[in-house]
């Protein structure tokens, strides 16, 4: 079965968000109201009730003057998911088609999933003590349809398709771009963590787009996976507490700019 | 539009100005990423703009310019164009005036034009005006050498507008001015076009309706008006302000774009209005509809369509008066109202009216003066002084609620500033809740004149209801309270059509009873009349507004309205949709479409094969037009006729204007750079402050340079939506855009002292209004005649209702509007900025 | 005018075939009991334009209906994928539509009735610091009652030109008008008739402005 993803073009993009909101408006998501910061990205990260953004990096460029560059952000969908390796009660599932699909039922609310996410994606909805993330529309795609957001995307910079297809695309929409001003431009999804279920046509490296440049999971992650989950899983309760200190210390440890994107700000 | 919002996919080049497109319009930038994805366009994406926006993140060219300065900019492209022999030449000299000769009394010096009156700050525009031969003719010379000549004067009045000198006064970079004249003027190549997409960034300022007459002259050189991928594009901000208009909520017109007439000689009775109206008989002999028709008949020279506007008002007078409504009684055109002749009725003059007290009551139907008119302050101290007001909302807005408490705290204190609480307010304010879009069903007139029918998708939230109820039940009640009145005076009441109601025991209007009226049906059955050109003056027929005949049809035993067709087939693949909905007028969905094909009717330009609309078939029994779009000409007018090559017909000339004669503006012929109101800079080009034919309502409110340094502009973003109400009342939309903000460079923010996300404090003559701020790359200094000057922006969309709240940007702006159009001028003024 | 279900799909022709812009032909039972599921399925939509930027972009509007075809809820609103001005698309304002009526409470996640929707007629008296909740028959009768005091207080029926002779203007300068860019033509229609017949000048929308 091939992958089905979607391709985003940051060539294309508007950033008017549409996605964001047909994201709520197809998953019945509340508002999540925070303060303006100085841009006008506002949500500086996905959130409980949030599960995509548009990170927008105002970039000096001397060619240009200056680019504003836009990613939308959400799930990666990564083949090699560490969301589903470390999660204890089983909460995750992959569909034959490559979207990661979190079960709600089966949640407990740990959070280990956030700490392991090199992308720090799924996030924990204080309400029903759940964790919630992108579902790349799983119920849209299995009748048929395209995922809301690359349903309404105005300019038609996301495109919803046979992964494959789309990489043979975006090959050679980046050759024009680096033939029409943008050297740098290039696919970002393709090798990432081992494969990327979300692609992306960046005009610039990915640093320029505030997205990790050689993204990585923590060697604890394949240790929990092979060896506890499988035998221990009844002492859950039990670890919760030790091994939550260990992903935290991990995660203190790590390069945190390199690891998580760096959001918006330009003072 | 003269084109339409698809027709973006077939332009070779797309220069937005004084538009956010891809914020503002979104749908916009969809059609031009086709285009730029097609090999046969390769669409270029130009933007012009103060501010780095995200409409220049995904352009081709992005050039900076000072707010303000738009004619300098574009009379620096007529000039490029000229010197460099980029227009398309036949298609100038066929379809524009610019081979006519002016007056010999024309003349232009120290910026202003020949009938300059000091005393009374306006023109006397006779001077404005087409040389004519002995036999009345006007005359010509297609070589375009003569000095008289349109060309020629043009070619003069811009030898001005060399490339330092508009960059001086624009501030723009030069290398970015020369790439975008270089790309844009390519489209007068006449295989190529390209189209100009403009919003209120254009029109709100002193020189609004000038910047829009400078675009046209630059399309009328390139050859882009009237064919696909080309034509001057408004923007238009409000889901039907199109039809707002059509219908005629303005002042100065009745529905269908005629004079509302003044109480003056020339609008004195039915016949008067006609003969000021109607181009070309003026020094007719009638004196009733009976010689009018005999004169007509036997041809009206210099005439165009409008010839027919006897047949538009008698039919309008007949909608609204019915059987009242004789050619004893001038069709009841007295009950229309007469404005004083020399009063101006617009937004500024209405609000500085209620200022002073002249005006009792006020009908608010869903509009927000408070956040949304210019110098709001003034605005909202005006609303104290209504003895009462209607709101008709969906949401408590700012202006329902102004005499709250909240409505009345200010950042700042200042004592220049009226502050009053609910017990110093007299205004009786009756809210009346509305139904939301799809609560209701009805038709909306888009940017590119489609209407499309909404229906009904929800019942309405609680009580509230579809406006049609609500202005249906006040119709009536307000009959019922004159019903017994025998008084001369109330007869515009009392004979006035009103019947509206749906079938027994349905509660809402019957909306095709409107349907019928608006579009028109004949007196003797009711059917609808099938298109304007078969409306009668003769008390026959009854039309509610004349653009709207042929909107209806009948079919099969019942009316069509055909804003209800859904059919989507494109034959043309030019994205004409001719099924899908209907177009005013008479379905056109490319106005001035006899320009797409050559003078002879039926070659297309070279190189230009699948742009062409119309055409001209000879085979079609004595010959006729036809095409893949309705042509913008009269079917029968063929190559025998002296108009075959008269493009456009609402014009007496026929021609494109690049000279715009006589009373067509109040402040010159030709586009001429003045500066805005408030600007930091002394004239460059001329010896003119500001545009000399505006209105000056506060001369004391004038903010100088040295007090306010600061150029000054507002805007909207995508997340919100005109004065915030129906955006910031949608969580989803808060949550995007939550805060008031304000937006300026680096370099002005270090000067300052000014943190990103800090708050700081803008202030102008007006008043002082606290935002956050948004220190960005996207803003940069402007060199202007050799200084540095700063520019900063913000929103004007917040308030102190919903969800997102924040500060009424509108405080800021000043009373001071085009001199056309009276639109205020929010988008230049001068302030100052600090950290609160 | 009701539009009933079967006119309705003879207008919207190819609404449910547009829709199937993806052919995965596969199963997937392994992931189903995650997957939630399509809640508009075997909906009709129902088409409406967007009330925002004059783009005109076709909009459906998707409600749940019971038995006898009484509105019960909102589901969802999103851009008309038949309506060839956006294809289905819709930028972030139109895609909060649903929002327009309805919204999902941050504290429960539960679907209300926008709050800030105002259900029933307000007045303020003179002075006050507060609304009062009226019924429609009270508040256009007040209305009419103000508007029919003011005109008859203001109105000119005759006046002199400039030549000195005398004409009708029918005209009143005491109530004005503003707004209307975000009706209906067939609102703004009845809108400028009622007004001009009363005799109002000032008569002004946001086009102006």
């Amino acid at each position: 079965m091939a992958n089905m993803t979607n391709l985003y073009d940051s060539s294309i993009c508007t950033a008017c968000r549409a996605c964001q909101v047909a994201c709520k408006n197809w998953n019945q998501l509340p508002a999540s109201i925070k303060p303006f910061k100085g841009n006008y990205q506002t949500h500086e990260d996905t959130d409980g009730d949030t599960y995509t953004i548009v990170l927008m990096n105002e970039v000096d460029n001397a060619a240009h003057g200056v680019d504003w560059n836009f990613a939308k952000f959400q799930c990666m969908h990564c083949f090699d998911a560490a969301c589903m390796k470390v999660c204890p009660k089983g909460a995750y599932t992959k569909t034959e088609w490559g979207a990661t699909i979190h079960d709600p039922d089966k949640c407990i609310g740990c959070q280990y999933c956030t700490y392991a996410c090199p992308f720090g994606v799924p996030k924990h909805r204080k309400r029903e003590d759940k964790i919630a993330k992108c579902t790349l529309c799983a119920d849209r795609v299995t009748e048929g349809l395209a995922p809301a957001c690359a349903t309404t995307c105005a300019p038609g910079a996301l495109r919803f398709g046979d992964r494959d297809e789309l990489i043979e695309y975006a090959r050679e929409r980046v050759k024009s771009l680096q033939a029409n001003g943008y050297p740098n431009a290039t696919i970002y999804g393709i090798n990432e963590l081992g494969g990327l279920n979300k692609l992306y046509i960046l005009t610039d490296t990915p640093d320029k787009f505030g997205l990790p440049v050689n993204p990585q999971t923590y060697g604890t992650i394949n240790f929990w996976q092979n060896w506890v989950q499988p035998y221990f899983g009844w002492l859950i309760p039990v670890a919760l507490g030790a091994s939550a200190v260990s992903f935290v210390t991990t995660r203190l440890m790590a390069d945190k700019h390199q690891d998580h994107p760096v959001e918006g700000g330009h003072e | 539009m003269t084109n339409h919002m698809i027709d973006l996919k077939n332009t070779n080049a797309a220069l937005i100005m004084g538009s956010n497109m891809a914020e503002n319009h979104p749908i916009g930038m969809k059609w031009l990423m086709k285009g730029r994805f097609d090999p046969k366009r390769q669409t270029k994406i130009i933007h012009v703009d103060p501010r780095f926006t995200r409409t220049s993140a995904v352009a081709d060219i992005y050039c900076p310019i000072r707010s303000g300065t738009d004619i300098a900019f574009l009379g620096g492209m007529v000039k490029y164009i000229i010197d460099n022999e980029l227009y398309h030449k036949d298609y100038v000299v066929n379809y524009t005036n610019a081979a006519f000769l002016i007056r010999d009394d024309f003349d232009f010096k120290d910026g202003l034009f020949s009938g300059w009156n000091p005393e009374k700050r306006s023109y006397d525009v006779s001077s404005w005006d087409y040389k004519y031969d002995e036999s009345g003719n006007i005359m010509r010379d297609e070589t375009l050498q003569d000095p008289r000549c349109v060309f020629q004067l043009m070619k003069k009045h811009y030898s001005r507008y060399d490339i330092d000198t508009v960059c001086s006064i624009t501030g723009s970079p030069k290398k970015k001015y020369e790439e975008v004249l270089k790309s844009y003027c390519s489209t007068g190549a006449p295989d190529k076009t390209g189209c100009i997409n403009y919003a209120m960034g254009i029109t709100q300022h002193t020189v609004g309706a000038q910047n829009v007459k400078a675009f046209t002259v630059v399309q009328l050189l390139l050859g882009n008006m009237g064919r696909p991928g080309g034509g001057i594009n408004a923007l238009r901000g409000e889901n039907n302000v199109q039809g707002a208009t059509d219908m005629a909520l303005l002042f100065h017109i009745l529905p269908g774009y005629i004079d509302s007439p003044t109480a003056s000689d020339a609008y004195k009775d039915l016949i008067s209005y006609i003969r000021k109206t109607t181009p070309g008989v003026s020094k007719l002999p009638f004196t009733n509809l009976t010689e009018l028709r005999a004169l007509v008949a036997a041809g009206v020279k210099y005439s165009g369509w409008k010839i027919h506007t006897s047949k538009w008002i008698v039919s309008l007078l007949k909608a609204w008066y019915g059987d009242a409504a004789t050619e004893a009684n001038d069709f009841g055109y007295h009950y229309i109202p007469k404005r004083q002749d020399t009063k101006n009725y617009s937004h500024i003059a209405l609000f500085e009216a209620m200022h002073k007290g002249e005006i009792d009551g006020l009908f608010i139907n869903g509009s927000n003066p408070v956040v949304g008119g210019p110098n709001a302050n003034k605005e909202q101290t005006a609303l104290t002084k209504l003895k009462w007001m209607v709101s008709i909302d969906l949401w408590l807005n700012e202006s329902a609620e102004f005499w709250s408490h909240t409505a009345w705290e200010r950042a700042v204190n200042n004592d220049k500033v009226q502050r009053l609480t609910p017990k110093n307010i007299d205004t009786e304010v009756f809210f009346l809740p509305a139904a939301a879009v799809y609560e209701k069903e009805g038709t909306a007139a888009q940017t590119g004149r489609w209407v499309q029918f909404r229906w009904k998708g929800a019942d309405p939230v609680g009580d509230s209801k579809a406006d049609l109820w609500i202005y249906n039940e006040l119709g009536k009640r307000l009959k019922a309270l004159y019903a017994d009145s025998t008084r001369p005076e109330d007869e515009p009441i009392t004979k006035l059509t009103w019947d509206y109601d749906g079938h027994p025991g349905e509660e809402e209007p019957d909306i095709l009873k409107v349907a019928n009226e608006l579009c028109g049906y004949t007196i003797a059955d009711g059917k609808p009349v099938e298109g304007f050109a078969l409306l009668k003056d003769d008390g026959s027929t009854a039309c509610g507004n004349w653009i709207y005949c042929g909107g209806t049809t009948f079919k099969d035993g019942k009316m069509v309205y055909k804003p209800m067709l859904r059919k989507k087939e494109d034959p043309s693949g030019l994205g004409l949709f001719p099924n899908w909905g209907w177009a005013w007028p008479v379905n056109r969905r490319i106005i001035y479409n006899r320009c797409s094909v050559q003078p002879d009717g039926v070659t297309p330009w070279p190189g230009d094969e699948d742009r062409r609309l119309v055409w001209w078939d000879a085979a079609d029994g004595a010959g006729a037009w036809a095409g893949h779009d309705v042509p913008d000409f009269i079917k029968t007018t063929g190559p025998d006729k002296p108009a075959f090559k008269d493009p456009f017909i609402m014009r007496p000339e026929g021609k494109g204007c690049l000279f715009a004669t006589t009373s067509s503006f109040k402040d010159g012929p030709f586009p001429e750079h003045y500066e805005p109101w408030e600007s930091p800079v002394a004239p460059i080009i001329n010896k003119q402050a500001i545009n000399p034919a505006a209105k000056v309502w506060e001369p004391d409110k004038q903010g100088k340079a040295e007090e306010f340094p600061i150029i000054a502009t507002t805007y909207r973003v995508t997340e919100h939506w005109q004065t915030g109400a129906l955006t910031r009342n949608l969580p989803w939309l808060a949550e995007l855009m939550p805060n008031m903000f304000v937006e300026l460079s680096e370099e002005l923010a270090r000067e300052k002292g000014i943190k990103n996300g800090s708050k700081v404090i803008v202030s102008t003559t007006r008043g002082d209004i606290e935002a956050l701020a948004c220190v960005t790359k996207r803003f940069k200094p402007f060199k202007v005649g050799g200084k540095e000057v700063h520019q900063i922006g913000m929103l004007w969309q917040f308030g102190f209702k919903g969800y997102a709240t924040g500060d009424i940007a509108n405080r800021l702006t000043p009373h001071i509007g085009d001199a056309n159009t009276m639109c205020p001028e929010y988008k230049a003024f001068l302030c100052d900025i600090r950290r609160a | 005018m009701k539009v009933t279900r079967r006119q309705f799909l003879k207008l919207a022709g190819g609404t449910a075939a547009s829709f199937a812009v993806v052919d995965l032909g596969f199963d997937m039972q392994a992931t189903a009991a995650a997957i939630k599921e399509l809640r508009i399925k075997n909906v009709t939509p129902t088409p409406t334009v967007c009330p925002y930027c004059a783009s005109g972009c076709g909009l459906v509007v998707y409600s749940e209906k019971n038995a006898e075809g009484k509105f019960v809820r909102l589901l969802s609103v999103v851009g008309d994928p038949d309506n060839p001005i956006n294809e289905g698309c819709a930028c972030s304002k139109g895609s909060a539509m649903f929002n327009l009526r309805e919204i999902y409470e941050p504290e429960t996640g539960h679907q209300v009735v926008n709050p800030k929707r105002v259900q029933k007629p307000l007045y303020r008296a003179p002075g006050s610091e507060k609304w009062e909740e009226k019924e429609w028959d009270w508040i256009l009768d007040e209305i009419a009652q103000r508007i029919k005091q003011t005109r008859d207080a203001s109105f000119i029926h005759k006046e002199k030109i400039a030549d000195g002779t005398e004409i009708i203007v029918n005209r009143t300068e005491k109530i004005a008008s503003i707004g209307g860019s975000g009706l209906d033509n067939e609102e703004c229609y009845l809108l400028t008739k009622m007004m001009r017949s009363l005799g109002v000048v000032f008569l002004e929308t946001q086009a102006r402005i």
